[in-house]
């Protein structure tokens, strides 16, 4: 099976996650006509590749034409998280690397056992590059996504991050994303693990749930990491948050004054949990 | 005597994070308080940048919930705040309907959380030494319900909780007194179990 990658941040756009129900396989990862990539698009690559390495299926990466591209998935590390045995086709560029610890988080997994070195490192990230007020809460929106995919995405296939912070010079308007895909038991099973939420059947509803206030699906007094996560973006911008978990997808963007969500059925199916995170201060800041 | 300790929360790290560290972090400070009764225990969170709400809770919040203060005898605040985590220990005290004595940049102690209280810690701490009847008659409210308000704060220890001597007819009173602002220099402790993370 393949997973075709064509343009500008597919995966964070078009692109549809492959099915892998139909047997044992190979998984091909077709980058070749990749535009520009975010850090959605990194994290949810390595994701895949994890999930079908997990299935026994061989893996083979199919490295950009655009050497500019090429360059910035080595830069990110993502063909050095790529599963053991990964197949590289193509030109793999030199690894140049310049320290940027300043601007970016490059690809990683994140396990219990990082996730606080992970946090340090993007708390910093994030606090260099907003002027003070923003950046102790907008750190505290990103550790909250940390948070939430460790307690509730663990699985033994692997949960990915990466982040990056940008000029605007390619995206437009100057911002900050982070992106975090865990192949952990998603958001539907994780909420019907609580008896007060059994009554869920779709993603959809439990995406929907899942951001309202309180609800959890432990049996402790919690439940606030995905509103927390909101609140803590929206004092100083405004905050996008894309939550994708099975058919269900969720786009929540809110600033000081306004929130709005809207839920979606997707043709494909993700499993665990994709989070991606955008966070834009105002334009006058 | 009472002793004075201080648990350095920036030792779990500039922007802690996961439930797992605060309860790891709890799990020390509740290491460095046992078997101890009159401690004055200042939670200090000088030069940590940005904590989450999860943290907090699960190391600020489930501390004060489960810790009986009043029962050791022990006093507790909250130092070095900076806007954003005083932000995070508000909500999460609001949620769970705690609260605690946060040691304010200039000085003064303030009872932060859930606000019902707030009235009676700041006439207790005018009122220095005190027993119930005199915060009734500050408050003008029954003893009963002066004791009941100041059984919670001395749980969460706002204020300390002592038998008082020559009480009237060989029965059991009690005294309080507010937790005091001051906060020891770190080389004047005498315990400060370092935290090893997992």
């Amino acid at each position: 099976m393949e997973l075709v990658l064509i343009g500008d941040t597919p995966l964070a756009s078009a692109a549809a996650i492959p099915t892998f129900e139909t047997g044992p396989d190979a998984l091909l990862i077709d980058a070749w006509h990749i535009g520009f990539v975010c850090p959605l698009d990194l994290a949810g690559m390595l994701a895949i590749a994890y999930w079908a390495s997990a299935a026994a299926m061989p893996v083979t990466f199919r490295l950009p034409r655009e050497p500019n591209a090429a360059s910035y998935l080595q830069r990110m590390d993502v063909l050095r998280q790529m599963p053991r045995r990964t197949r590289i086709v193509g030109r793999i560029p030199p690894e140049e690397r310049a320290n940027l610890r300043h601007r970016l988080l490059e690809a990683s997994p994140l396990t219990e056992a990082n996730v606080n070195d992970l946090a340090e490192r993007l708390g910093s990230l994030v606090t260099a590059y907003y002027p003070k007020s923003a950046g102790p809460a907008v750190a505290r929106a990103c550790n909250e996504l940390l948070d939430n995919a460790v307690e509730h995405g663990a699985s033994n296939v692997g949960a990915f991050i990466t982040a990056q912070t940008y000029t605007g010079t390619t995206t437009g308007s100057p911002r900050l994303e982070l992106a975090v895909c865990d192949n952990g038991i998603g958001i539907l099973s994780h909420l019907r693990q609580n008896p007060e939420h059994q009554h869920l059947t779709t993603d959809e509803q439990a995406l929907k749930k899942a951001m309202k206030d309180g609800i959890t699906g432990t049996s402790d007094k919690r439940g606030y990491g995905l509103s927390d996560l909101i609140g803590g973006g929206r004092k100083h911008g405004t905050i996008r948050l894309h939550l994708r978990t099975g058919a269900g997808e969720i786009s929540v963007t809110a600033t000081s004054r306004n929130q709005s969500a809207e839920v979606s059925t997707r043709r494909d199916i993700t499993r665990g949990v994709w989070a991606w995170l955008t966070h834009e201060l105002p334009a006058q800041a | 005597m009472t002793e004075p300790l201080v648990f350095n929360v920036i030792q779990l790290g500039s922007f802690p994070t996961t439930r797992s560290l605060a309860r790891d972090g709890r799990n020390s400070l509740e290491e460095m308080l046992a078997g101890k009764t009159r401690v004055d225990l200042t939670i200090d969170f000088t030069n940590v940048k940005a904590m989450t709400i999860s943290f907090a809770d699960e190391f600020l919040g489930k501390f004060l919930s489960t810790f009986d203060a009043s029962s050791h005898e022990m006093t507790i605040k909250v130092a070095g705040l900076n806007t954003e985590n005083a932000e995070a220990v508000t909500i999460c005290l609001e949620r769970r309907e705690t609260q605690v004595a946060v040691l304010n940049e200039d000085g003064t102690l303030t009872l932060v959380g859930a606000s019902l209280l707030t009235d009676t810690f700041n006439a207790a701490l005018e009122l220095g030494e005190f027993k119930a009847n005199d915060l009734a008659k500050s408050l003008d409210i029954s003893p009963q319900n002066a004791n009941n308000r100041l059984k919670r704060l001395a749980a969460v220890g706002a204020l300390r909780k002592s038998r008082s001597t020559g009480a009237a007819h060989g029965g059991k009173e009690f005294s309080y007194r507010a937790v005091t602002a001051s906060v020891p220099e770190a080389d004047a402790l005498s315990t400060d179990v370092p935290f090893a993370r997992a």
